[in-house]
């Protein structure tokens, strides 16, 4: 009888730390709906974000298909073009964090090269305030790759405390 | 004794889980993470297309007249001949910059100042350029006339979009006005042959060097 209940027990309890080990570990995944008696940390893009360019033979278009997401694409870059793409970010929960960001190449390459990217993120944000960031894509004088396409993820991070 | 040891092994059981969840459930609720995808596009170098002819001659022909009793040339008909150049956006990628390098045929020379540059829009509407936005400059050695569109966008307030042509028209008139006739030519008229090359560029970026080429005939008319 004792075994059956060590059993029992055992058996969840070695779900949900294994569980609790993989949700640890996949930081992107978003999680809008929980709260704690601690607090909750949540960051939205919200409003409608903008693109500009520097030129008007090239084209730009920015989605925002969900609150975790904005699709930018940009075409027609020739050297020394830039685009600018601003979007709102929002501290829906109830703590404070700090925001880090990477950028990860996709598509199988390593760099997001010949483009350059930059931004004004800033490195925390408060509850319930909303930042703006502005992000410059560049294609810099005497680059020479022409009909390109390069994709890639900025993936900005937040995470609960000062 | 049994169901003390149940409820202790319950309880040991019980605690750690509930941390676990109640730290599961934590750690998801204090981070996020927000994703901007990118999807960039370089254009492709310019491409032009480039042709050229004249256009005050009937037929291609140029009437050179001879004064009878020494062999002068006197004038030509027409007095100038005028010359057209058309640098045409063959690509996608807009034009910014243009020069045109022109050869002129030998026994002819570039009248001076008189070069006139337009962009004609696909529906023929023309809008011209004037200097300061296009130089012109004449090498007397290589009878070589360039001309430098360097900034469509500033002349123009537009770009040379595809399938929108610079157009450089100049005069040339002929050399040997008040020589004697070469010999040779009245018996064998000299046909005259013209060559233009092209380069169009986008902020750094070239096309290929285009040519094109042009010929008229001459024909020798003899006056009192």
């Amino acid at each position: 009888m004792d075994k059956k209940l060590v059993g029992a027990m055992l058996v969840p309890l070695m779900v949900m730390l294994v569980a609790g080990f993989g949700y640890a570990a996949y930081e992107r995944q978003v999680n809008d709906y929980v709260s704690a008696s601690a607090g909750t940390f949540d960051i939205d893009i919200t409003g409608s974000p903008t693109i500009s360019c520097s030129a008007s033979y090239m084209t730009g278009t920015v989605t925002h298909p969900n609150i975790n997401e904005i699709d930018v694409t940009v075409s027609n870059f020739a050297p020394g073009d830039h685009a600018t793409v601003t979007f709102n970010i929002t501290n829906t929960g109830t703590l404070p964090g700090q925001l880090t960001e990477e950028i990860i190449p996709t598509g199988g390459l390593k760099s997001i090269s010949p483009f350059m990217y930059s931004d004004d993120l800033p490195s925390s944000i408060n509850p319930g305030q909303t930042i703006t960031v502005t992000a410059t894509i560049t294609l810099p004088s005497g680059t020479t790759s022409q009909g390109v396409t390069r994709t890639f993820n900025v993936a900005i991070h937040g995470t609960a405390g000062t | 004794m049994g169901g003390n040891m149940n409820r202790r092994l319950k309880l040991t059981l019980t605690i750690p889980l509930l941390l676990i969840i109640i730290s599961g459930l934590a750690y998801a609720a204090w981070t996020d993470t927000i994703i901007a995808q990118y999807t960039l596009t370089t254009a492709q170098a310019p491409a032009i297309s480039v042709e050229k002819g004249f256009i005050n001659l009937e037929h291609g022909l140029v009437t050179i007249n001879v004064r009878n009793n020494d062999s002068i040339i006197v004038s030509t008909s027409p007095d100038a001949v005028r010359v057209f150049v058309n640098i045409t956006n063959s690509g996608a990628t807009p034009i910014n910059t243009v020069r045109m390098d022109d050869a002129l045929p030998y026994d002819w020379y570039w009248q001076p100042e008189e070069v006139e540059v337009q962009l004609i829009q696909q529906n023929e509407a023309i809008i011209e350029i004037g200097q300061p936005y296009f130089t012109a400059s004449y090498d007397a050695g290589t009878r070589t006339l360039t001309v430098i569109v360097h900034n469509i966008k500033s002349a123009t307030g537009k770009y040379l979009e595809m399938n929108e042509k610079i157009r450089i028209m100049f005069k040339m008139e002929y050399a040997l006005k008040g020589q004697q006739l070469p010999a040779g030519y009245a018996s064998n008229p000299p046909t005259y042959v013209n060559f233009a090359a092209a380069t169009a560029w986008i902020n750094g970026w070239s096309s290929s060097s285009v040519t094109a080429s042009a010929s008229f005939k001459t024909e020798i008319n003899w006056v009192g």
